[in-house]
C-alpha cells in the first residue's frame, strides 16, 4: 500500500497531520517535524530561500513560522499549533530547493516542542478532500 | 478585457499562465530556474507580441522620431535599429523602445506592452504636425524572442537569410520556415540571439512548434524578467517612469545631444549642467540568503538612501540581486543594507549588468 493520496500529481503524505494553509506535522513522533505539502510546494515553484525561525523561538498556531521565497513570491508559512522551535532545517541554507525536491522528506523546515494548538488539524484524506477542491 | 497573444492556446495547453501588462500570458512552461538557465546555456523562445509595434512611414517620419525620440534616428541606416528613449518635457522618461530603420522613409517602434496605448497617442498626437502615417501592426503580427548563445545555430537551420551577417541592433528581412519575417539581432536577457516579427498571423503555431522543433525551449515571462535584472536592462514602470530623467537611468548612452531639438533636450541640458544627476540606479547584490524585491528600503549607515524597483533571485549567480534608485553616488563594491521584512540585510552595490558581456548590454549600440 502506498504511503501517499494522489491528487491528480499532488501527492498527500498519510499519518501526518496538515493545516488548512498547507503545513504539515509529523505528531507520531516529539519533538515534531513540519513541512510544507507537495500541493504547497507546486504552487510555490523554485524555492529560492527559507528564512527559517531561531532556535527556542515560541511560535503560535496560525502565526507566521518561516517564510519562503521562489523567483517571484514571498510566502508565509504559517505554524500549525503552538510549540516552540528545537531545531531548523541547516540543509535549506543551501539547498532551499529541497522543499521543491523532497517536502515531505529532506525539505522539513523545523521541529517544533509541541505545547498545544493540535485540535482541528485534518488528516490526509481530510486535507487531501481540500487539495481536490483547489485544484 | 484580459489580451491574449494568437500563441494563447498553445501556452494555455504548456504553461502557467498571468496576467502582464493587460495580457494573458505564459509566465513559466517547466520552472523559471531552468528557463532562465536554458537561455544562458542553450537557447530559449519567448513569445513577445504582446510588445507594441508601430510602423511609422511617410516624408517626415525621421523628422517626427528625431523629435520624439533621444536617439538620433535620421543618421541610422537601412535596417538598423537604436535603443532610444521617449521623453516629456522635463525630460522624463514616457517610455523606452527600439527603433528600426525598414525603409527610406519607414520605421518600426518596438515598445513596452504596458504604453502601447500611450505610444499610438504620442505618436499620432504629434504626427499631425509632420507629413507621416502611423500604425499599430502590433495584433496582426507576431512577435519572438530567439535567445541564448545556441540561438544563432539553430535558427540558421530555418532562416534564409545568413544570420551570422546580421550584426547587434542590425536587422534583415528573411523567411523563417518559409514565412517573412524582420530579424533583428537584439533581445532582454543579456545573451546573443535575435527578435523576429512575423507580418501576419497565419501559422502562428506552426512557427512556434517549428523552432521548437530546431531544440528552442520555451521560456516564458518570469524566466524573461530575471534575465533582464541579470543583464542590468530597466523595465518601463519599474525603473523608468516620468519623474526619472534618462541620466538618472545611466542611459544617456541614449541620448543624442548633437542632434537637433527633441522633447526634452533642454531640460537635459539643464540637468547636466546643474551636475547630472538627481538618484542614481544602481545594481544591488545579496551578501547574505534572501531576496531583495520591488519597494524594499535601501540603507547606508542607518540612512534611508533609496529603494529596491526590480529584484530576484538570480539562477545565474545564485544568489539575491535587484536594480534601485540610491540618492547619492557610491562605487560598486560599497556595503549597503537592505530593509527585508523589517530586518537589514547585507548587500553590496554592483556594477550592472550582474551578467553578460558587456558587449551586449545596451550602451554597446553606440558602437554601431
Amino acid at each position: 500500500m502506498s504511503d501517499f493520496i494522489d491528487i491528480s500529481g499532488n501527492l498527500v503524505k498519510k499519518g501526518l497531520k496538515y493545516a488548512k494553509t498547507h503545513e504539515w506535522i509529523d505528531l507520531s513522533s516529539s519533538p515534531s517535524k513540519v513541512g510544507i505539502s507537495d500541493f504547497a510546494q507546486r504552487s510555490l515553484h523554485d524555492v529560492v530561500y527559507a528564512d527559517l525561525p531561531k532556535v527556542g523561538q515560541a511560535v503560535k498556531r496560525g502565526l507566521t513560522l518561516c517564510t519562503l521565497e521562489s523567483i517571484k513570491a514571498v510566502a508565509e508559512v504559517y505554524s500549525p499549533v503552538d510549540g516552540v522551535v528545537v531545531e531548523v532545517n541547516a540543509a535549506l541554507e543551501s539547498n532551499p530547493e529541497l522543499v521543491n525536491k523532497d517536502p515531505y522528506g529532506d525539505g522539513w523546515l523545523v521541529k517544533l516542542q509541541v505545547t498545544g494548538g493540535t485540535e482541528g488539524l485534518l488528516g490526509a484524506e481530510e486535507y487531501s478532500d481540500l487539495v481536490r477542491k483547489q485544484i | 478585457m484580459v489580451k491574449r497573444t494568437p500563441l494563447y492556446s498553445v501556452h494555455s495547453k504548456a504553461a502557467h499562465m498571468g496576467e502582464f501588462a493587460g495580457f494573458e500570458l505564459p509566465i513559466w512552461y517547466e520552472g523559471i530556474v531552468n528557463e532562465a538557465l536554458n537561455t544562458r546555456k542553450d537557447a530559449s523562445i519567448f513569445d513577445v507580441s504582446h510588445m507594441g509595434r508601430l510602423i511609422i512611414e511617410g516624408p517626415e517620419s525621421a523628422s517626427l522620431l528625431d523629435w520624439l525620440a533621444t536617439a538620433n534616428i535620421s543618421g541610422l541606416g537601412l535596417r538598423q535599429g537604436k535603443y532610444c528613449l521617449l521623453c516629456n518635457e522635463r525630460g522624463g522618461v514616457l517610455e523606452d523602445a527600439i527603433v528600426f530603420r525598414v525603409g527610406e522613409e519607414r520605421f518600426i517602434l518596438v515598445g513596452n506592452a504596458s504604453r502601447r496605448d500611450f505610444d499610438l497617442e504620442w505618436l499620432i498626437a504629434h504626427g499631425s504636425k509632420f507629413d507621416v502615417s502611423v500604425k499599430d501592426f502590433s495584433d496582426s503580427s507576431l512577435m519572438l524572442a530567439l535567445q541564448g548563445p545556441k540561438a544563432e545555430e539553430r535558427l540558421q537551420r530555418v532562416c534564409s537569410e545568413d544570420l551570422s551577417k546580421i550584426r547587434r541592433f542590425r536587422g534583415e528581412w528573411a523567411r523563417i520556415l518559409g514565412k517573412e519575417a524582420f530579424v533583428t539581432r537584439t533581445g532582454y536577457t543579456g545573451e546573443d540571439g535575435f527578435e523576429a516579427i512575423f507580418f501576419s498571423l497565419e501559422g502562428a503555431e506552426s512557427i512556434w512548434n517549428g523552432l521548437l522543433g530546431e531544440g528552442f525551449r520555451p521560456a516564458g515571462l518570469g524566466a524573461r524578467d530575471v534575465l533582464r535584472v541579470e543583464a542590468g536592462l530597466p523595465l518601463y514602470g519599474k525603473e523608468l517612469n516620468e519623474s526619472v530623467t534618462p541620466i538618472d537611468a545611466g542611459l544617456f548612452f541614449a541620448v543624442s545631444m548633437e542632434k537637433g531639438g527633441f522633447i526634452g533636450k533642454e531640460a537635459l541640458a539643464e540637468a547636466l549642467r546643474e551636475g547630472g544627476r538627481r538618484k542614481f540606479l544602481v545594481g544591488i547584490r545579496m551578501e547574505e540568503g534572501g531576496v531583495p524585491r520591488e519597494g524594499y528600503p535601501l540603507f547606508l549607515n542607518g540612512e534611508r538612501i533609496g529603494e529596491i524597483t526590480s529584484g530576484t533571485f538570480s539562477p545565474t549567480l545564485s544568489t539575491g540581486v535587484g536594480l534601485g534608485y540610491i540618492s547619492k553616488q557610491l562605487e560598486p563594491g560599497s556595503a549597503v543594507s537592505v530593509g527585508v521584512r523589517g530586518a537589514l540585510r547585507a548587500c553590496r552595490i554592483a556594477r550592472i549588468p550582474f551578467y553578460g558581456p558587456k558587449a551586449l548590454s545596451p550602451g554597446a549600440s553606440r558602437q554601431h
